[in-house]
């Protein structure tokens, strides 16, 4: 039952009668006796922006490696717009709009950035299956690859090679790539991290431009970044969700504060 | 708006001109050809450079393109030679264009099989599957020497003329154009799929196979497709080897030859299919010249360059020569 | 039946031993630094000649050969390493394997050089000749000799990992390189010894190998292939793994030997690639 997707209003709660963009049941992860997730439910809306954040090694990272396929879950249920993808291996999921991007930049670094987004534009059209015709006669695969860049503000770069780049245009190669899949879920692990703080607004930019038709997961730990572009957080903590709610409401909830937010300045003038 | 559009023309221009054809990529046919009428007492020593050539080439696919690592790559060369070979001293069918081509499909069928099964592994595994299979396979061509010959050798190979005309005479003249067709042949279609979005998706794959699934690529199947191609190639070679030499030996299988063929792609270089066209060229005359002279002074010195080219990391002459090209153009 | 039954475990053992004794270095100094090593078999081919040519040439005896071989070839190796391999610690596996392959060359074209291409004869001291006897039958001397010093290493290696400080040290390192480090172990120096003491053991066993297998040029690469199989079949950095895929080894390809003697050879290869296949990390491998 596919409702239209309503605008995501801040700060609301469940929508009834909506199908969530993504759903997880009991979400687990054990390695050989260690649970790194314990039992996760967590729901997206469509549309919404959505923070995961949690203390380092609460299973932020691996719960987006459940969702995403890159880990296969010891226990749990894991749906996309209704649909149970929970056996459906990792390259499928993507192919059904469930794209991530990763904490650590995952790129083909010998290859120009254009080329960087073209093989996922080709993949997610079908023309990578195809063994005779050459790259350069898929003029449309070209242009709407470039048409992301452009998008996140690569253009120039179009044709550097992706190592040649310094670090936080890299990271923005990391995003586009991911929306050359075009995704209908977006798990952003960290996409500021490792990013010098001077080079960070186009990212922020580029994520702030992200249509509404895009339900986004970021998990981060940049808490003026987090309050500033979330509309729900939901706090992890030793592998299960501590709490979830607006903004206001984690900042203020006291449990969250003692775990975890610590009683900074600029979290209390929130 | 304007600066979008020539922002990608030149895109366009770029991916297009990866594919197009450029003046030097004639210099090795015009070599091939030129070597043929220049040397008309080594022309049997030029078909087995074509055949090394087309031997490496089919490694360049898996190695250079996929980034798939193997020690028994001789497998296939041996199975084109003996289905090749055996065609003709056992079965008695002497046509060698079918002959050829059984050889290749018969390499091809172990390719996928072999393929679908070990190319899920990886690292140091996939290392010693493949040279483990490698041996298996001379291990049980020597105890089924009723066939093979073993080490002996098989005899009786004896191919039919070329389309009823050609035939494989003393000085190998028709023979080294066999050769040569069918490495053209072979070189185009590896062009072709190296060019394409399915060539570029390998081109992931070595660069980072982890990111692939996430970009929704299924890798196993792709790297089957390629792996069963580079086998049929392998299996070609093989096959000229049989007919062309008239003669196989277990050797064909053998650790050293699957070796060689690696060390005749690197000194070239990965991932250019030219890299096996200088490396081939340059190798089997080096050895055939020199190995002669002090087998102990080519096999070091084979050492010695193999130490040098992997230091220098900068992928064979190949890489050399645009790592120099690059210097240059940055100084002007 | 029962006498060849009893043969091939015994030369299984004997030549198992043997596989040990060369390969446990490579295993523990793959497990720890990652590094494809082919031209691990050059160390113990270098044992071997050091060996030979003490015994003829200046009639030194043959544990203080053995010895000699251990030290000499250890300190060469460790030249090697710091010259040669560090610089390749970083390097993707092709090229570490290419590196390794044109070392394994380079020696192999030198002792043909210096030694010429035939097996140099070897003669054992008269104590180790001859049969021993064990019980119900008699065996010969010198594998039984190989076996016993198979045992004491094992027990010396076992002794040293799970009871010594730096036995734990390479423990920790081979399990987790970077957690091992962030500790305080210096892995570099770790692994400068590791490889030292395994390249010695591998010279070690290449004199005790001569009796068994021959000692000519190309035994760098002839065993190279085994020395692999011990070391990806038991798994990397594992003497329980070493041991274990030595046995197995040394057993079938004795059996091989016994019962089908133009074919024998298939069967390492097919058994190592049926383990790899259902257990690619190795048997005591890092799952």
């Amino acid at each position: 039952m596919n409702t239209p997707l309503p605008p995501a209003a801040a700060g609301a709660a469940v929508a009834p009668g909506v199908v969530p963009a993504l759903e997880t049941r009991g979400l687990r992860k054990e390695f050989r006796g260690l649970l790194a997730v314990a039992g996760v439910d967590l729901v997206l809306q469509p549309g919404t922006r959505h923070a995961l954040i949690g203390p380092n090694g609460a299973g932020k990272t691996t719960l987006v490696n459940l969702i995403s396929g890159h880990l296969k879950a010891s226990g749990g249920e894991l749906f996309l717009y209704g649909e149970n993808i929970t056996r459906r291996p990792e390259h499928r999921r993507t192919r059904l709009g469930l794209v991530r991007t990763f904490q650590i930049n995952q790129l083909f670094r010998q290859l120009t950035v254009l080329e960087n987004v073209l093989l996922a534009v080709s993949q997610r059209t079908g023309a990578s299956r195809n063994l005779w015709r050459p790259l350069g006669r898929y003029e449309a695969l070209a242009d709407e690859a470039l048409a992301i860049l452009a998008s996140v503000g690569l253009e120039d770069d179009a044709l550097r090679r992706v190592a040649e780049l310094p670090y936080g245009r890299q990271r923005l190669v990391e995003i586009a790539v991911a929306l050359g899949l075009r995704p209908r879920v977006l798990l952003l692990d960290e996409p500021t991290a490792g990013v010098p703080s001077g080079e960070s607004e186009p990212l922020l930019e580029a994520l702030r431009a992200l249509g509404r038709d895009l339900a986004i997961l970021i998990i981060e730990h940049d808490m003026e970044m987090v309050f500033r572009f979330a509309e729900r957080i939901s706090v992890m903590m030793n592998g299960s969700l501590l709490r979830e709610g607006t903004p206001a409401e984690i900042s203020a909830d006291a449990a969250v504060r003692e775990a975890y937010l610590g009683e900074d300045d600029h979290v209390r003038s929130l | 708006m304007h600066g979008v559009d020539s922002r990608a023309l030149q895109a366009r221009a770029y991916l297009a001109q990866r594919h197009r054809w450029r003046l030097g990529e004639a210099l090795p046919w015009a070599l091939a050809i030129a070597a043929f009428f220049a040397f008309p007492n080594s022309v049997f020593v030029g078909t087995q450079v074509l055949i090394l050539v087309l031997f490496a080439l089919s490694l360049d696919l898996i190695l250079g393109y996929a980034g798939i690592v193997t020690l028994g790559h001789a497998a296939f060369f041996g199975i084109g030679a003996y289905a090749a070979g055996g065609l003709s001293a056992h079965l008695g069918w002497n046509e060698p264009l079918s002959g050829l081509l059984f050889a290749g499909v018969c390499a091809g069928v172990i390719g996928v099989v072999s393929g679908a099964i070990l190319l899920r592994y990886h690292g140091l595994a996939l290392i010693m599957l493949t040279l483990a299979m490698g041996i298996m396979l001379q291990e049980a061509g020597n105890a089924w020497d009723s066939f093979t010959g073993g080490y002996d050798g098989l005899y009786g190979i004896k191919p039919a003329p070329l389309l009823g005309r050609f035939e494989n005479d003393l000085y190998g003249y028709h023979y080294y154009w066999y050769a040569l067709i069918v490495l053209l042949l072979m070189f185009l279609l590896s062009r072709r799929v190296v060019h394409s979005p399915f060539g570029a998706s390998l081109l992931g794959i070595r660069e980072n196979p982890a990111r692939m699934p996430a970009i929704g690529c299924a890798v196993l199947w792709r790297k089957i497709v390629v792996y069963t191609l580079s086998a049929f190639m392998a299996g070609l070679a093989g096959g000229l080897f049989a007919q062309s030499n008239a003669y196989v030996t277990l050797e064909v299988f053998s650790f050293a030859r699957s070796g060689t063929v690696l060390i005749v792609l690197i000194l070239g270089g990965t991932g250019r299919l030219y890299g096996a066209f200088l490396g081939g060229a340059i190798y089997y005359l080096l050895e055939h010249n020199l190995a002669k002279l002090s087998p102990e002074f080519w096999q070091f010195g084979v050492g010695l360059v193999l130490l040098g080219v992997v230091s220098l990391r900068h992928n064979g002459l190949l890489g050399l020569q645009e790592h120099l090209l690059q210097r240059i153009r940055r100084r002007t | 039946m029962l006498h060849a039954l009893t043969s091939i475990l015994f030369d299984g053992l004997a030549y198992a031993m043997m596989l040990f004794v060369i390969s446990v270095g490579l295993s523990i100094t793959m497990g720890l630094m990652g590094f494809i090593n082919l031209a691990h078999g050059v160390f113990a081919m270098a044992g071997g000649y050091v060996t030979v040519l003490l015994m003829y040439d200046a009639g030194v005896p043959f544990f203080v050969s053995l010895s000699v071989a251990f030290v000499s070839v250890a300190a060469a190796s460790v030249l090697a390493e710091r010259l040669i391999y560090a610089r390749f610690y970083d390097s993707s596996e092709l090229d570490q394997v290419l590196m390794s392959i044109a070392l394994v060359f380079m020696a192999i074209a030198t002792c043909t050089y210096l030694f010429g291409p035939d097996p140099l004869p070897m003669q054992l001291p008269p104590y180790l000749k001859g049969q021993v006897e064990l019980g119900f039958r008699s065996f010969p001397t010198y594998r039984f000799f190989l076996i016993c010093v198979g045992f004491v290493m094992i027990a010396l290696l076992v002794l040293v990992f799970d009871k010594t400080l730096i036995g734990a040290r390479i423990r920790a390192a081979v399990d987790n390189r970077a957690m091992a480090q962030s500790v305080g172990i210096d892995v570099r120096r770790l692994f400068t010894l590791t490889f030292a003491v395994g390249s010695g053991f591998a010279a070690l066993g290449g004199g005790l190998a001569i009796d068994i297998v021959g000692l000519q040029p190309t035994f760098a690469i002839q065993y190279l292939v085994q020395f692999l199989i011990v070391v990806a079949v038991g798994g990397l950095g594992s003497i329980r793994g070493a041991f274990a895929a030595a046995l197995i080894i040394g057993i079938v390809e004795n059996a091989g030997k016994y019962l089908w003697p133009e074919g024998g050879g298939f069967f390492i290869y097919a058994i190592t690639v049926v383990l790899l296949l259902l257990r690619p990390e190795g048997l005591y491998g890092k799952g």
